[in-house]
């Protein structure tokens, strides 16, 4: 619905960039998922809360690695202007959006399916009705872009919110790494997760695309 | 590429009928795939139980899509798109008889991720990647906007046996992390 109202209120050359930046933001964020997620969700179906571990581990991997994606789109972004400004922030809104769906994995996991669904209608819901707000108001990409950041930030506020409820952290720090990924548990999960990664990043048109939605 | 920005057109004109489809098998396979990885660990039978009811109930949506798409492609692409999209109505039928392997595969892909199998998804992946490079670069200039259709169809179809091999191999248990 936004991309619909986004063709109409934008300039043709907007528009465009806007898609522009969406797609790069796409493929790079798959950097930073690396399969993580559905694996993820198949240790928490199968261990329960003593995936506690897992969990932690699998944040703190996704933090580094998305620290390249970072570096990836500053660099498509620099000397741009305005635009390598928007193909920034939309970027970093996608790359938080996959932490935001790396929460709803793991409720997932648990089949707690009405949560994974509140935290993306919140994110989907928010980002539809803000950037209408937006364009309705003769806004430019800059500000959408804005907006969309700023909806995905409250949304992963939210969702580290249901994590904590959870019992899954007792505080959001514990997200946060403090070493590099050397510990047993994250040297598994990479052994594991790299091959789902490949499958996922290989082109949509193959079919294990479906695995990423 | 081979063929212009109008064949882009009547080929994404029956692509985007297709894809929301996909919407239901995803749905479903988002409070599957837990429930079969956990009964994978506790209860075999439970689990194939589970996946053959999955799998048979994807069918069944999948074979209706088809032949809904099949039935309504020669009325519904020129009431949605006009005249111009005609060429879109074997596009669709073609994308449409893709529906069944896809739901299929939907349920297969997922249920070797919960045996630990992703390096194998991961062989089968780079193998229909690779057929359909080849099939697109056979079959479109040949038969035009309808030869990548056509090779999706051929790629599912791959994919599909692919999955039923890789699904009757033993389990490495691999999986703890």
């Amino acid at each position: 619905m936004l991309l619909l109202w986004a063709a109409r209120q934008l300039s043709t050359a907007d528009f465009g960039r806007y898609n522009y930046a969406l797609a790069i933001g796409f493929i790079l964020v798959q950097l930073a998922d690396f399969g993580l997620q559905l694996l993820l969700s198949r240790e928490v179906a199968r261990l329960g809360s003593a995936a506690r571990p897992q969990v932690l581990a699998t944040f703190h991997l996704k933090l580094w690695l998305s620290l390249p994606v970072l570096l990836l789109l500053a660099l498509a972004a620099i000397g741009q202007g305005v635009n390598g400004l928007v193909l920034f922030l939309l970027g970093l809104t996608l790359l938080l959006q996959t932490f935001v769906e790396l929460v709803a994995y793991i409720f997932r996991g648990q089949q707690r399916l009405a949560v994974e669904a509140q935290l993306l209608i919140w994110v989907r819901l928010g980002t539809a009705v803000f950037g209408t707000i937006i364009l309705w108001q003769n806004g430019q990409l800059l500000e959408l872009a804005l907006v969309s950041l700023a909806v995905m930030v409250s949304g992963l506020a939210f969702a580290l919110w249901h994590l904590r409820r959870a019992g899954w952290i007792s505080h959001i720090g514990q997200l946060w790494p403090n070493a590099l990924p050397r510990t047993a548990v994250s040297h598994h999960l990479l052994q594991q997760a790299w091959p789902l990664g490949l499958s996922i990043f290989f082109p949509s048109l193959t079919p294990a695309w479906r695995l990423c939605c | 590429m081979w063929r212009g920005a109008e064949a882009v057109a009547h080929y994404s004109a029956a692509w985007r009928l297709v894809e929301p489809t996909q919407l239901l098998p995803a749905s479903l396979l988002a409070a599957v795939f837990p429930a079969f990885s956990l009964a994978l660990s506790q209860d075999g039978t439970r689990a194939r139980q589970l996946g053959w009811q999955t799998s048979l109930l994807l069918a069944l949506a999948g074979g209706t899509v088809t032949l809904l798409f099949w039935l309504s492609a020669p009325w519904l692409v020129p009431w949605l798109y006009g005249a111009d999209f005609a060429a879109s109505v074997p596009v669709l039928r073609l994308l449409g008889l893709t529906v069944l392997p896809v739901y299929l595969n939907y349920s297969l892909t997922h249920y070797l991720v919960a045996r630990g199998q992703q390096r194998l998804l991961t062989g089968l992946t780079a193998v229909t990647l690779s057929l359909h490079a080849l099939f697109c670069w056979i079959l479109i200039p040949r038969l035009g906007v309808v030869g990548p259709a056509l090779s999706v169809l051929l790629v599912e179809s791959v994919l599909l046996l692919g999955c039923l091999w890789a699904l009757r191999q033993p389990i490495l248990w691999e999986t703890a992390v």
